[in-house]
C-alpha cells in the first residue's frame, strides 16, 4: 500500500471511490504531490504541478463533518496524540506522510490554544527517489568528505526529497557515515530508503535541541535538518562549532533573498556553510536543476 | 421410567435457572471489566496522549480477553490504515458477551468518542460514559443478585412442576 492509498482509505466511500478511479485512469502516481482537501470546496490534487480538480458527475466536496472524520482516519483515531502539531498546522504521519491543517483557531497572546474546526488539509506526497541527489553528491562530497550546505527554495520544489535522498547516500552506500537527522516533523524518514542504513533519526525534536542532541551525544559524521529558520540560527552556529558538517534546508527563492534575512545572512557571514545550493525543478519533472554558490570560490 | 423423566425435567429447569443467573453473574462481569478498560483508555489519552492502536496492548483483562473483545482490539496494532476497530472488535465478540442492548449502546458509543477529537473534548464523553456504565454497574449489583435469586427459584419450582405432573 504506498501513500496514495494510505490517504485514500481515510476517505468516505463515495470519494475514496471516485479518486480511486481518477488514479486509474492512467495517472503517474509519482507524478501526484498533493491531494487537499476543504471543507464545503471542491478538492484538487496536485499532479505535474498543476492543480487538478476531480470530477464524477460533479466536483467532489466535502463536508465539514467528514473532512473531520478524515483528520480522525489520518491521525489513526488519535487526534489527542496530534493535538501539539495541528495547532502548529501539520498532522506527521508514518513513512514521510506529512498533512498540513489549518481551520478555526482560539488564539491567545498570539498562541494557538485550540483548533476546533479543521476546515483544510493538505496531503503532501513522500517520494522515495534515492538517484535525485546524484548530480549534487559530486559537489558537497569531495575527497571523502561533507561540506556543509544549504539548499534552498520555495516550499513544494522537492527540498526534503532531495536531502532525504543525500542523507540515505550518505548513511547507507560506500563508506557509509553516521548521519544524525534532525526530522522535525517526522518527514524525511522513509522506511523503504533508510533501512539499511546509519542514520539517526531525531522525530519531533525541535530543531535547535534535535541538533544539541546530536552533535554532543550521537557523535554524528553529519548532521541533516530539514527546514532551518531564524530561531534555528544559534543551534546552527553551535552545531558548527563541532566541527560536524550540516546539511539543511530553508525557504528562499534566491541567494539574494535568503540571505536577506538576518539569521541567515548571520550564518553565511559566519562560514557555517560552505555550499548555497538553489534548487528548481519544472513542473512535474523528476530532475532538479541547482543554482551552486560556493563560499570559496564564488558561483559554480 | 416416569421417574427418571421426571428427574431429567427436574435437572433440566434447574440447570436452566442455574444457567439464567450465570448469565447475570457475566453481565456485571463483563461491565465491571469495560469500566475498568474505559478508566484505563481515559488516563492513557489524557494523560499520557497514547496512540490509540498501542493503547490496549499494555491493558490485561481475563472477562475482555476471554470473550475475545481484547485480542480482536489487539490485532489491528499494525494495520496500515487504522479506524473503525472498536466498533469491529465489538461486533466480533457480540456473541460471546452478554451485556444488554442498552449497555452495548453504551459500550459502543464511548468507542466512538475514542481519538476523534482533542484531550479535553474526550475527556469530558469519557467521564459522561464512565458515570453511565458505573450506574449500570450499580443497578446490575442490585437488580442482579435479586435475579439470581429469582432464576434459580424459578428453575428450581418450574423443574419441581414439570416432576410432579410427570409423575
Amino acid at each position: 500500500m504506498d501513500a496514495i492509498d494510505k490517504v485514500l482509505f481515510c476517505l468516505p466511500e463515495y470519494e475514496r471511490r471516485a479518486l480511486s478511479d481518477f488514479f486509474a485512469s492512467g495517472i503517474e502516481r509519482k507524478k501526484v504531490s498533493e491531494l487537499r482537501l476543504r471543507a464545503d470546496m471542491p478538492l484538487s490534487v496536485t499532479y505535474a504541478g498543476r492543480n487538478v480538480s476531480v470530477f464524477c458527475g460533479r466536483e467532489l466536496v466535502l463536508g465539514t463533518a467528514a473532512l473531520g472524520g478524515v483528520v480522525s482516519r489520518l491521525c489513526e483515531e488519535s487526534v489527542h496524540t496530534y493535538g501539539s502539531t495541528i495547532k502548529e498546522g501539520y498532522i506527521t504521519l508514518a513513512d514521510g506522510l506529512r498533512a498540513g491543517v489549518c481551520g478555526r483557531a482560539r488564539s491567545e497572546g498570539g498562541h494557538v490554544l485550540a483548533v476546533r474546526e479543521i476546515t483544510s488539509v493538505c496531503v503532501r506526497i513522500p517520494h522515495a527517489l534515492p538517484r535525485v541527489g546524484d548530480e549534487l553528491m559530486g559537489v558537497i562530497y569531495e575527497k571523502r568528505r561533507v561540506h556543509s550546505a544549504l539548499i534552498y527554495s520555495p516550499p513544494g520544489v522537492g527540498k526534503t526529497t532531495l536531502v532525504r535522498a543525500l542523507a540515505a547516500r550518505l548513511g547507507g552506500e560506500g563508506v557509509r557515515r553516521r548521519v544524525a537527522v534532525v526530522d522535525s516533523r517526522g518527514e524525511i524518514y522513509m522506511r523503504e530508503m533508510f533501512a539499511h542504513t546509519l542514520c539517526d533519526f531525531l522525530d519531533g525534536y525541535p530543531k535547535g535541541t534535535g541538533m544539541e542532541i546530536a552533535t554532543r551525544t550521537l557523535s554524528p559524521e553529519l548532521v541533516v535538518c530539514d527546514e532551518i529558520g531564524e530561531g534555528e540560527v544559534e543551534a546552527v552556529l553551535a552545531a558548527q562549532n563541532t566541527g560536524v558538517p550540516l546539511i539543511a534546508t530553508a525557504h528562499g527563492e534566491s541567494f539574494a533573498s535568503l540571505t536577506a534575512r538576518s539569521g541567515m545572512k548571520k550564518l553565511c557571514e559566519a562560514g557555517v556553510f560552505r555550499f548555497f545550493i538553489g534548487l528548481c525543478r519544472a513542473d512535474g519533472e523528476e530532475k532538479f536543476s541547482f543554482d551552486i554558490k560556493d563560499m570559496r570560490r564564488g558561483l559554480l | 421410567m416416569r421417574l427418571a423423566g421426571a428427574f431429567v425435567m427436574f435437572l433440566f429447569f434447574t440447570f436452566l435457572g442455574v444457567y439464567a443467573g450465570g448469565r447475570e453473574k457475566k453481565r456485571l462481569a463483563e461491565c465491571e471489566a469495560f469500566l475498568s478498560l474505559f478508566e484505563y483508555i481515559k488516563n492513557q489519552i489524557i494523560f499520557f496522549l497514547t496512540p490509540t492502536k498501542v493503547i490496549y496492548g499494555s491493558f490485561s483483562n481475563d472477562v475482555l480477553e476471554e470473550c475475545g473483545f481484547l485480542p480482536a482490539l489487539r490485532s489491528h496494532e499494525n494495520d496500515a490504515v487504522y479506524h473503525g476497530i472498536w466498533q469491529s472488535a465489538l461486533n466480533s465478540s457480540a456473541g460471546a458477551l452478554h451485556l444488554t442492548e442498552k449497555q452495548r449502546e453504551l459500550v459502543a458509543d464511548f468507542g466512538d468518542c475514542i481519538g476523534k477529537t482533542n484531550g479535553e473534548i474526550q475527556a469530558n464523553s469519557f467521564d459522561y460514559y464512565i458515570a453511565e456504565l458505573k450506574a449500570e454497574i450499580e443497578r446490575e449489583k442490585s437488580e442482579g443478585t435479586k435475579n439470581v435469586k429469582l432464576y434459580r427459584t424459578l428453575g428450581l419450582a418450574a423443574g419441581a412442576c414439570a416432576a410432579i405432573l410427570i409423575i
